[in-house]
């Protein structure tokens, strides 16, 4: 199961989380990065870099959010790669 | 083909094949799986194979080149590592000029330093299979036109070739490694029951940890673990060839990160009734679902071999151990403890950022939990790793030539300085760690009353005997080789 990037990370971005991925397998849109559940190899690496706990293992994610375990899925083929560390919209 | 596999020997008792190459602290030798498993390959392709084992058996590099005369190989294969890089080399070169074979060097150091390595051998290294070798030597050997083998370089006319690499091959298609080729009394281990044979039940491994090198170099992130099935034929096999084995040591790096796998392999294990035949025991990780212990028990599982790493969670995060913490740690320890596994704890000192108050928590740590054995080490900085690349880019690693990467005696040698805590402090850092957790009288009478039979005091002695000849070497241990290479007067062999 890979991990997911929740309701915590939209219109904060932070992307520390995308620095330290060894597979590269965070994307980007306008307000959020996501994972490619393709590409994750549920290191786990990401979870403790995200300042606002945006990032969980799949069977972890928290109830009011399970419907991003698809919208990653959904949202990732479609987006260019993130692989540095930006800042972050909360700080713009 | 006739082709040599050979471990050559560097110094007295170096460990070639171990994550970390050297003398090891607890004196162990480490079984060559991965070159026997390759060897295999070779025989099942229909050419005549011969294992050298210098390294284990400590010969001289004339009672090897005797070996290999007499064989007289077509190609000569060896597993080179950072710290016997030169050796390697030279030992290549002699059994070259005196057999005429090729030369193919292996292994993560020639995979993170290929140019480096052609360029220190000058004619002596024909070829180097970077990453997972055993399809690229299945294929030199067969003759294909190197230029066509994906995962080689070579040297051609002057100048360096590096073939495209090889993508992940089916770790179901491997077969078991050519036991038949060495024995297992060759490999001493206080930990284990003695003699045993280790078992690699897959590939790969999703952690990013930033030290550790062979995801980054030889088999990528992505788990490969091997049917559940072949992993338990493996064990019968191992069996019928090595009958007097009392112990299979699973070494895969990530048994446990598939539950899937852990679950499948007891669970065969259980149905064929090999448990009451053998115990095994395993590498583990601190996040292994604690309801799959009792399963593990049931299969035969004797010991843990547990990355406990550090004694606070700020360390995981320095070294991208994703998934893991200090409380995982310790109801892990806990849970095994109470369902009487033997628990080995493994721990590092010298994490970045790390301070002597950080360090002695780890030792701490060790100290609080209920482990019957463990081996603290300074974190080892390797070519190809991310770890490497930080130390050298912020100037902590101390090292300035591969000869460096191990003291005079082939012990470990801690490259890591840093402004807070130097590199003898970290080795400090070890030995007390090491004294304060063996030296308790508690540890003691914990470690006499665990003797139950014959082989029981056995280790016991051996061990004993290990961490006492390390002591004493230590006070007898001088400076390192080459201490000219520190002179800012003598550039850099390899920087």
């Amino acid at each position: 199961m890979p991990h997911v990037v929740c309701e915590p990370c939209i219109k904060c971005k932070y992307t520390q989380c995308v620095a330290v991925c060894p597979v590269e397998s965070f994307r980007e849109d306008e307000e959020m990065v996501v994972i490619d559940p393709e590409v994750c190899i549920d290191c786990g690496a990401c979870v403790p870099e995200c300042p606002v706990q945006a990032i969980y293992p799949a069977e972890e994610v928290p109830e009011k959010w399970k419907s991003f375990i698809q919208l990653n899925a959904d949202k990732a083929p479609n987006l260019p790669p993130i692989n540095e560390h930006k800042t972050p919209l909360a700080e713009q | 083909m006739k082709v040599a596999i050979f471990n050559p020997s560097f110094g007295e008792n170096f460990v070639r094949v171990a994550r970390w190459a050297a003398k090891s602290r607890g004196r162990v030798q480490r079984h060559p799986e991965y070159l026997l498993i390759a060897a295999q390959v070779l025989i099942d392709a229909g050419h005549d194979v011969q294992f050298v084992e210098a390294a284990a058996r400590n010969f001289t590099p004339e009672e090897s080149y005797d070996i290999l005369r007499q064989f007289k190989p077509d190609l000569l294969v060896l597993h080179a590592t950072t710290p016997s890089i030169y050796n390697d080399i030279e030992q290549a070169r002699a059994v070259k000029e005196q057999t005429s074979c090729r030369v193919a060097f292996v292994g993560q150091h020639v995979t993170a330093e290929p140019d480096n390595t052609f360029e220190l051998s000058g004619n002596a290294i024909d070829y180097i299979l970077k990453g997972e070798y055993d399809e690229t030597l299945r294929d030199l050997a067969a003759g294909i036109n190197p230029a066509a083998i994906t995962g080689l370089s070579y040297q051609q006319a002057g100048r360096i070739v590096h073939n495209p690499g090889r993508p992940p091959m089916d770790v179901d298609t491997l077969p078991f490694p050519a036991w038949h080729l060495i024995k297992p009394e060759w490999y001493p281990d206080a930990g284990k029951k003695f003699p045993f044979l280790t078992l690699i039940s897959g590939r790969g491994c999703n952690n990013a940890c930033t030290f550790c090198r062979d995801p980054q170099l030889m088999y990528g992130y992505r788990l490969r673990m091997r049917s559940p099935e072949k992993v338990v034929d493996e064990m019968e096999h191992d069996l019928s060839v090595h009958p007097e084995i009392r112990e299979i040591m699973f070494e895969t790096d990530t048994f446990a990160a598939s539950r899937e796998h852990v679950e499948g392999v007891c669970r065969e294990i259980i149905r064929r009734k090999l448990n009451k035949k053998i115990c095994w025991s395993c590498n583990m990780r601190i996040n292994t679902p604690l309801d799959i212990l009792p399963l593990m028990k049931s299969a035969g599982c004797r010991m843990l071999m547990v990355g406990f790493e550090f004694g606070y969670d700020e360390a995981f995060r320095a070294v991208r151990k994703g998934g893991v913490s200090v409380s995982m740690a310790r109801q892990f320890a806990q849970r095994a403890h109470e369902l009487g596994f033997i628990i080995h704890g493994c721990f590092m000192i010298g994490a970045p950022g790390e301070t002597r108050a950080s360090a002695q928590e780890t030792i701490d740590m060790a100290k609080s939990l209920p482990l019957d054995t463990v081996q603290i080490t300074g974190i080892a900085t390797y070519p190809g790793t991310t770890m490497y690349q930080w130390a050298k880019e912020n100037g902590y690693l101390i090292a300035r030539d591969w000869r460096e990467w191990l003291t005079a005696e082939k012990e470990q040698r801690t490259l890591l300085s840093y402004p807070q805590l130097s590199n003898k402090e970290i080795d400090a850092f070890i030995d007390k760690g090491l004294k304060q957790f063996y030296l308790r009288p508690a540890q003691i009478w914990r470690m006499l009353v665990s003797i139950r039979s014959a082989g029981d005091l056995w280790r016991k002695v051996y061990g004993l005997g290990a961490f006492l000849n390390y002591f004493f070497g230590k006070i007898r241990s001088r400076p390192p080789r080459s201490p000219k290479a520190s002179s800012p007067s003598n550039p850099p062999i390899f920087i």
